[in-house]
């Protein structure tokens, strides 16, 4: 066996292999938290972006290259993408509706803040397709908080939504 | 449409590599089979230990268009260049198939690269013949053996001045740059580049390159002088002019202080297409600037950080994993994560005011979900990268360093395993052995939760009760529990009837009373009394002069309860905060968990004086607790982020100098203000 092994060269030739390379430094990620408030009664989304992921995201996607730290106008545009993208249902298949609470740049971080009433349902389908046509690679983490638990989905472009049970 | 143009690439154009003459030296054809993207190649005869073999082949590929596939190499054409047709950008790597990696720990690593973890290699010496248009730039892995025939004379020049300038040369300028990207020639000519012992080659070429390089010393060093250079079109900009090479320096700085001297002779930044890449000597990188409609360029400030940040991070890969050659198919977190604890060292270390992302804090949205798998999982089937095998190990050893072991253990074994395994393939147990080894500390529980678990640190202060020594003196304590009873609340029913003016009976009828009415259950009896004495007279003396001494000093004791809700096991860092003001911050170390992994309690002894009034568990953010609400004792109402973004001061936050784009804001002419049409 060991002579077998010693009678071979093994060479890899891996540029066959490259269209679904991840290069290093770029991590297309965001984190987009459901907690439900048992305080004010409310859902409270936040939506984690990278500022430098949705500023090059962003220049392909709607053509804009000013300066997201700063320019308000390429951040509504940003706001109403990350809004859009976002959709979350009951078990009834009804959409719930959220009031936009507003976004800000923080650190490396673009966040953008939903909230809406909790509503009577025993689980939700959260479905948040934001980057995926700029990056194949974007993943999509929710994390649904309640004060007992929290349960993730892990969204990418071949599963945009996943239904999450609210049952403690 | 990113997938559309990726898949009609593959259909216009033949990838992948063509292997021919496949031979012996004496030129006899030799057996192979290619599987996939490997090639299994049959020696004649079997090799003994310390034999050679020498075979030849010939191999072509059709370079790929980075953007349309994105891969990690390829080209980048600019078809707005002056020139007709364009100009392009070539980043070469992966660009010659490598023979497999042999270990004793998995003989030939037969992995196939699945676009995930990149490679596993072995070291080999590089002699590499590139002949391109003559008026290109070539970077390069190795160093340049023909510089009077690649170079002309002022730029050997400009390259010897560099050795010492206090800041980049250019050996290309952007006015000579962008007259080669006008012109092109029709002639070519050939850079030859020699590496010794690295485990891969990479290089770059171009006629957009403007060129800029510094030296940097190294102070008794086998390598004293290593050229720092970039390489980088007129779309890089200021942004590279200013930083790139100077992060180049910074990062060999400060990762040969943590590991060892930087072993090469060049140290190379590459603008191109690929966002962020690495290879022995040369690493490629993405950031550019925004061109403006005025002819000028200026970058946001994400594009700075981003080029600071990749620059470091990839040229920090020349020590993990080009030197300490870890397996990346198997463990990507071996170079990723130790590279990204080091370019968060060396980001801070430049300006700790840009955020670097390698705070616990940063890994917390990731750690608290359910949708995880252990930091040890091979690479192909970690989920997400990025929080897995660079941020979350990144951060572990943050805390190791800062929390856990200190700056001066951790200094130690991390050099200590940088330097014991250069230029060898160490696995996980041989950092995970040496970290221990050598900062003498086991830490087995950490590596347990940390790198095989998908548990998350969250730590909960449950209650806290106080007690009270007795002094057993019947006296005392029997008029110490009168005391608690009374300080309890009364019943609503007597406070009632004494605000109606209820006579009660035994006030009415005080002649009729007895030994009760005169001594409350809290009295003490002679029969407690001897009981006492006789107690202390057996005592002997030492029992009895510590006894004698916990009294008189009356201390208070604190008993905490702690409950480990997240399962990673974490010392507890608690500040004690007390009524005279006072702030103590202990340190419990993780061992306390040893025996009771979900629940535990700690008794804290503090003087008469210093009575405890609040508890806080990890006030700093050091561990990377996800729930900082059960963090107090008493519980603190903490507003979560959207509420406290609802009271922040809009107005206040625009003011913040780091939000205004004043590079391209400043270029706006002075206006005078317009009128206001007022209603008359």
């Amino acid at each position: 066996m060991i002579l077998r092994l010693k009678n071979l060269i093994v060479v890899g030739l891996w540029l066959l292999a490259t269209h679904t390379a991840v290069q290093a430094h770029q991590q297309k990620e965001a984190y987009i938290t459901l907690l439900f408030n048992e305080r004010s009664s409310l859902i409270e989304v936040s939506h984690r972006f990278s500022l430098h992921d949705v500023q090059h995201g962003l220049k392909s996607l709607l053509g804009i290259q000013e300066d997201l730290a700063t320019n308000s106008v390429a951040q509504g545009q940003l706001v109403k993408y990350i809004e859009e993208s976002f959709v979350l249902t009951d078990d009834s298949q009804n959409v719930l509706k959220f009031n936009l609470v507003g976004h800000e740049v923080d650190g490396k971080y673009f966040w953008v803040y939903q909230e809406r009433p909790i509503p009577d349902t025993a689980s939700v389908t959260v479905k948040d397709t934001a980057l995926f046509e700029t990056w194949p690679s974007q993943i999509n983490y929710i994390n649904i908080e309640k004060s007992a638990w929290v349960r993730s989905a892990r969204l990418n472009k071949e599963t945009p939504s996943k239904t999450i049970s609210l049952i403690d | 449409m990113a997938e559309l143009r990726r898949n009609q690439f593959y259909t216009d154009n033949e990838i992948g590599y063509t292997i021919s003459d496949v031979v012996g030296a004496n030129g006899e054809p030799l057996e192979y089979i290619i599987s996939g993207a490997q090639m299994r190649l049959d020696l004649p005869v079997a090799l003994e230990s310390g034999e050679s073999f020498e075979y030849s082949l010939n191999y072509a590929y059709n370079i790929l268009e980075e953007n349309a596939v994105a891969a990690r190499s390829g080209y980048e054409h600019f078809p707005d260049d002056v020139r007709k047709g364009g100009n392009d950008i070539f980043l070469l790597a992966q660009w010659f198939p490598r023979v497999a990696s042999y270990s004793d720990y998995e003989a030939w690593h037969n992995k196939e690269f699945l676009g995930r973890g990149e490679f596993t290699l072995e070291f080999g010496n590089y002699d590499v013949n590139i002949t391109v248009p003559y008026d290109h730039i070539v970077a390069s892995t190795g160093e340049l053996q023909n510089p009077d025939e690649a170079l002309t004379s002022v730029q050997r020049q400009r390259l010897k001045k560099a050795e010492d300038a206090k800041r980049p040369v250019f050996i290309v300028t952007a006015g000579e740059a962008l007259a080669n990207e006008r012109d092109g020639t029709n002639k070519s000519k050939t850079w030859n580049f020699k590496a010794e012992n690295v485990r891969d080659f990479a290089w770059a070429s171009s006629r957009k390159f403007m060129w800029d390089a510094k030296g940097h010393h190294q102070k008794d060093s086998e390598q004293p002088l290593v050229m720092a250079m970039s390489y980088y079109p007129k779309e890089g900009g200021d942004l590279w002019k200013k930083y790139s090479t100077e992060s180049v320096i910074h990062a060999m700085d400060v990762y040969s202080r943590f590991t060892f001297d930087y072993p090469y002779p060049v140290s190379i930044s590459v603008n191109g297409p690929v966002g962020g890449m690495e290879y022995p000597m040369i690493t490629f990188n993405g950031p550019r600037t925004n061109w403006h409609e005025d002819g000028s360029r200026t970058y946001p400030l994400s594009e700075k950080r981003f080029l600071l940040g990749v620059v470091i991070h990839e040229v920090g890969h020349n020590y993990f994993p080009m030197i300490v050659n870890s397996d990346e198919r198997q463990w990507t977190w071996m170079d990723e994560g130790l590279n990204s604890f080091l370019d968060g060292i060396a980001g801070r270390e430049w300006d700790p005011k840009i955020p670097w992302g390698v705070e616990p804090n940063d890994v917390i949205n990731y750690m608290k979900s359910d949708v995880q798998v252990p930091v040890m999982t091979q690479s192909d089937s970690v989920l997400k990268l990025g929080p897995n095998a660079y941020t979350k190990p990144a951060v572990a050893l943050n805390i190791l360093r800062e929390t856990i072991l200190g700056r001066e253990l951790f200094d130690f074994a991390f050099k200590e395993y940088s330097e014991r395994w250069m230029n060898k393939r160490p696995t996980p147990a041989d950092f995970f052995r040496t970290m221990e080894e050598a900062s003498g500390v086991d830490l087995d529980w950490f590596w347990q939760g940390w790198f095989y678990t998908t548990d998350h640190v969250d730590i909960s202060v449950d209650k806290v009760y106080k007690l009270r020594l007795d002094t057993l003196d019947p006296d005392v304590d029997f008029k110490r529990r009168r005391q608690e009873n009374a300080d309890k609340p009364g019943s609503i029913f007597d406070q009632r009837n004494r605000t109606e003016g209820k006579k009660l009976w035994v006030d009415l009828n005080k002649d009729v009373s007895d030994f009760y009415d005169r001594n409350d259950h809290f009295t003490a009896t002679n029969k407690e009394r001897n009981k006492y004495r006789q107690m202390l007279e057996d005592l002997d003396p030492r029992e009895r002069a510590a006894f004698e001494r916990a009294v008189k000093e009356d201390k208070n004791y604190y008993v905490l309860n702690f409950s480990n809700v997240g399962g990673l096991v974490m010392p507890i860092i608690l500040d004690l905060n007390f009524k005279n003001g006072k702030t103590e911050t202990h340190y419990i170390p993780a061992e306390i968990w040893r025996r009771s992994p979900s629940k535990v309690s700690k008794m804290i002894i503090t003087d008469k004086g210093q009575e405890l009034v609040s508890v806080e568990v990890d006030p700093r953010w050091e561990t990377a607790d996800v729930d900082v609400e059960n963090n107090n004792y008493p519980r603190l109402i903490i507003p979560t982020r959207i509420e406290a973004f609802k009271k922040k001061d809009k107005a206040e936050d625009k003011k913040h100098p780091e939000n205004r784009d004043i590079m391209h804001d400043s270029k706006t002419e002075r206006e005078a203000p317009k009128k206001k049409v007022r209603k008359k």
